[in-house]
């Protein structure tokens, strides 16, 4: 992979919401990253320390409350074409109404295609995640991993360079969830994306990820970056087994082992 | 064919209510002439049909409930999805839904007649009005309901906010219309029948006002009886719309 530094920038971002009696709760607290093009960063923390909230201000989709999001020289305020946000609950993004084909079409209608290109487009992406038998299903028809893969290949559709992943394979079986994390792999190698995954899954944060940025429980801060220094490409059996990767899941484990614990006896 | 079975099994009952009315009245317990045997009630049923007299009022009455159903179910969405979609038309509007929504159209009739006459506009116009807010209630409903999930997917697939309403919100609404236009179209039906009785000179409402008051029983029990079948085919006819227009309701 290719990198060039100060591509996507997360400066300060702080995010505080207030509550109906005056009184206010800090998701974030002065958050900032830096993302090189074409790495792929993964964003590990405890269940409910604002990791969502981070990425849907990357996102644009909210406003963080200080702070900005820099995306290749422009702030970013609001969804950038160029940025595509997958969702945890792929059986609330895709629509029941539509077929998978009509899906993963619904990127390209609002760009005026021809009908026939736009078929066309549609399968190619199938293609991709492996689907292009089931172009006619409903969502509705297919088991939950496929689902995921329409909402994947409806992301891709819209020709993202930075894709940001929303916990997406947690609510996966776990074969189905190691076969997700190869293919996004395999997509991010072909289509040269920059990816930015939240997840609280130690094993898939190490198995997927360039670097690994670990946050805190609540107010979130970036408390360590790491480098994953594993070799490409990636292998779902292979990799796990390597003693590199075996002491770096040991390490953050124990790391955020700690860290709920320690907040379990402040608490 | 068990689903057959049980229809079947449900269709006693209605036998068996029909039974005990003829049994009732055979065995000399209520006044013959002010209700009269199913047995007797039949033929004049029968007449009815056979003539084809039943279908200029029918035509008139149900001509009258779609027209007003029409327009109310157009005007619901349109307001549903307008009030849904805008916090500041939601504001406006809301209050003066509110204050009308809670008036039971019946007493609007007397008013409709004031100033539209007892013709087809005043039977429209409150077929319409109380056909409304059914629909406008359920589509408010319906659109603030759509899942947050799916309005932040289609920001981040840079759908613009009109292909968002039309491709999205509209379809994810869909299942909230349809009930919502499901209770209104029963709505509809009563508010006919009862402006064609309170201030009308043709329809079926006004028939069996006049039937009874001209004491033919009979046939007056004739058309309530063709009334509770229109009433049920239109309701089959609903759902049948219904399982068609939203086949992913029922996953």
């Amino acid at each position: 992979m290719t990198a060039t530094a100060g591509y996507l920038s997360i400066r300060d971002v702080n995010k505080v919401y207030g509550g109906q009696h005056g009184e206010t709760t800090t998701a974030l607290k002065s958050i900032s990253l830096e993302v090189k093009q074409g790495e792929f960063l993964a964003i590990l923390g405890p269940s409910g320390c604002g990791k969502s909230t981070l990425l849907q201000i990357v996102a644009g989709l909210i406003d963080g409350t200080a702070g900005e999001v820099v995306l290749n020289g422009r702030a970013v305020t609001a969804p950038p074409p160029e940025m595509v946000y997958l969702f945890q609950q792929y059986s609330k993004s895709l629509l029941p109404w539509r077929t998978v084909e009509q899906n993963v079409a619904l990127v390209f209608e609002s760009k005026g295609m021809k009908k026939r290109d736009i078929a066309a487009r549609c399968g190619e992406y199938l293609g991709m995640v492996g689907l292009a038998a089931f172009r006619a299903h409903y969502p509705w028809q297919l088991s939950g991993g496929m689902q995921q893969r329409v909402a994947i290949a409806r992301a891709l559709a819209a020709q993202p360079r930075v894709l940001l992943l929303d916990e997406p394979f947690s609510a996966v079986d776990a074969l189905t969830r190691i076969e997700l994390q190869s293919l996004v792999l395999d997509l991010w190698a072909r289509q040269g994306l920059t990816i930015l995954l939240i997840t609280h899954d130690v094993d898939e944060a190490v198995f997927m990820a360039d670097r690994i940025a670990v946050l805190s429980a609540r107010p979130s801060t970036v408390e360590m970056v790491v480098d994953t220094a594993l070799p490409w490409p990636r292998d779902a059996m292979g990799t796990r087994e390597l003693p590199r990767f075996l002491q770096l899941r040991h390490e953050l484990v124990t790391h955020l082992l700690q860290r709920q614990n320690a907040g379990h006896v402040d608490a | 064919m068990p689903e057959l079975g049980r229809k079947g099994f449900g269709l006693l009952s209605i036998l068996g209510a029909l039974l005990l009315w003829e049994l009732i009245c055979r065995a000399g317990l209520v006044n013959l002439s002010l209700l009269p045997p199913p047995s007797q009630i039949a033929p004049a049923l029968w007449k009815i049909l056979a003539s084809g007299s039943f279908l200029a009022p029918l035509g008139q009455t149900l001509g009258m409930l779609l027209i007003g159903y029409t327009i109310a179910c157009v005007a619901g969405v349109a307001l549903g999805l307008l009030m849904g979609c805008s916090d500041y038309l939601y504001g406006l509007l809301e209050p003066l839904v509110e204050v009308i929504r809670p008036v039971p159209k019946p007493a609007l009739i007397p008013a409709m007649v004031v100033f539209l006459g007892i013709g087809a506009g005043m039977k429209i116009t409150v077929v319409a009005l109380a056909a409304l807010f059914p629909v406008l209630i359920n589509t408010l409903q319906g659109v603030r309901g759509v899942d947050p999930v799916l309005l932040a997917t289609a920001r981040t697939l840079g759908c613009s906010r009109l292909a968002t309403i039309r491709k999205i919100i509209l379809p994810a609404s869909l299942p909230m219309i349809l009930t919502g236009m499901r209770v209104s179209l029963s709505m509809g039906l009563v508010l006919v029948i009862l402006a064609e009785m309170l201030a009308a000179e043709s329809g079926i409402g006004f028939l069996i006002l006049d039937l009874q008051r001209s004491f033919q029983v009979r046939p007056m029990y004739a058309w309530i009886a063709i009334l509770a079948v229109v009433g049920l085919l239109l309701n089959v006819l609903f759902e049948m719309v219904e399982d068609r227009a939203v086949p992913w309701r029922a996953k």
